[in-house]
């Protein structure tokens, strides 16, 4: 079964609660600076040549609309980036309660051989969805 | 109840105590090997756990042997200073492999040394802005120039959007007080991009990795930079982009012992989901077809 334990860290492990939040931050930091800048994309070359979007089509418009915190536009542009984010925000969260708690006990996945290729489906399945969906509302858009 | 393994700083995953066992006679896994299961505090390692003990060890000693390298050949790590900085992109353009042989790559010890590069692009990025009045105009303009009507959806929208002057510059500013930073982002991108190909690295040299070849390849083509017609400076990126991708994945590579194709081949999946690949590309065929008509 797929499931969350608390545990301590091993040496030389990754610090992940360091280092995702920082990512999620410097990404923040990075869109805030890209549209203030007036920044934008050139739009998919794919897309204008295929008519197909590719898993990508749409990601700037959904950073747009979340620096605008509109959620369900962004979420409508690009469901797995929007996905992405959404779990930046947690796990940042999350952090910053491991930091002020001074906690030694690290939340992490536990996953056997068999579980890994049960999420690696998941994951596939779901990018398969998210790539269905961007077919039909960035073609309909 | 499980059991879940580490070794050099890399997990090995979640095991059953008949598959430690198995993995233990069969050399899977070392009597070195770090483990842990619900209720202990602290990783011990296999060796000390009751349950093994009668286990006879498979003899390993390529881990010790590994850890026990700790010479550096980075003129970097041996003593930071401007000379060494150059020494050190030198040998990322020329031999990374013997330059990159080995070395701690720690994350604060180039925090420096991307600040240095971030630095010498500093007067290379202002000539730029002073005569860049507005750089989604100019691109519009050059997309333009192409006669293509794919494009005529990216130059309205390029057309609509105007950049402030003001913030061009903060943007200048932001990236060089960020750019160690914005490094570390993207290497945390390949860091994940190298699981998918099963290397287990760590993450720190892979940010260091990233530091290095961005630093090699930035300061070479910096000139480009003062390339004030738009036209000639896509055309500049598009003749340097292929032996800049193949500095940039030999010395990431170099540093992190792996096929500098598993480097290019993470980059281009990440191209492929982001699709700024497509773009990129794009538009050097672009640049290239026009140049060549």
């Amino acid at each position: 079964m797929i499931r969350f334990v608390r545990r301590p860290a091993f040496p030389g492990e990754t610090n992940h609660e360091l280092v995702w939040p920082l990512v999620f931050i410097s990404f923040n930091i990075f869109a805030f600076i890209f549209f203030t800048l007036g920044g934008t994309s050139l739009g998919c070359l794919f897309f204008n040549f295929t008519g197909i979007p590719c898993l990508g089509c749409g990601a700037t418009r959904c950073a747009r609309e979340l620096s605008h915190l509109d959620f369900w536009s962004a979420f409508k542009y690009n469901p797995g980036v929007f996905t992405l984010y959404l779990m930046g925000f947690i796990w940042t969260i999350y952090s910053a309660v491991f930091w002020l708690r001074r906690d030694h006990l690290r939340l992490r996945l536990s996953l056997n051989e068999n579980n890994r290729s049960v999420l690696l489906k998941i994951l596939f399945l779901a990018l398969f969805v998210h790539w269905l969906w961007q077919c039909y509302y960035l073609r309909n858009k | 109840m499980q059991i879940h393994v580490a070794r050099d700083s890399s997990s090995l995953g979640v095991f059953s105590v008949e598959e430690v066992k198995s993995g233990l006679q069969s050399g899977r896994f070392l009597m070195t090997d770090l483990a842990w299961r619900e209720g202990m505090s602290t990783w011990v390692m296999l060796a000390q756990w009751s349950e093994f003990a009668g286990i006879l060890p498979t003899a390993s000693t390529d881990a010790a042997a590994q850890s026990n390298n700790l010479s550096t050949t980075v003129p970097w790590e041996k003593s930071p200073s401007l000379g060494s900085y150059f020494e050190t992109i030198k040998g990322a353009l020329l031999s990374p492999y013997a330059t990159f042989a080995s070395g701690a790559f720690g994350f604060k010890q180039y925090i420096a040394f991307a600040y240095i590069t971030a630095l010498l692009l500093v007067p290379f990025s202002i000539f730029g802005q002073m005569h860049t009045s507005d750089i989604n105009q100019n691109i519009a303009e050059f997309l333009s120039s192409l006669d293509s009507v794919k494009f005529a959806d990216a130059i309205r929208q390029l057309e609509n959007t105007t950049t402030a002057p003001a913030a061009a510059w903060l943007g200048v500013i932001c990236y060089t007080v960020f750019y160690p930073f914005f490094i570390a982002l993207f290497g945390v991108f390949l860091w994940l991009g190298l699981k998918l190909f099963r290397e287990n690295i760590n993450l720190e040299q892979t940010v260091v990795a990233l530091m290095i070849s961005l630093s090699a390849v930035n300061v070479v083509s910096a000139l480009i930079l003062l390339t004030a017609p738009y036209k000639i400076y896509f055309l500049l990126v598009a003749l340097s982009a292929i032996p800049s991708i193949i500095i940039s994945c030999r010395a990431t590579a170099a540093v992190l012992k792996v096929s500098p194709l598993k480097v290019f081949g993470v980059w281009f999946l990440w191209g492929l989901v982001s699709c700024c690949c497509c773009c990129g590309l794009g538009l050097a065929f672009g640049v290239l077809a026009k140049a060549v008509i």
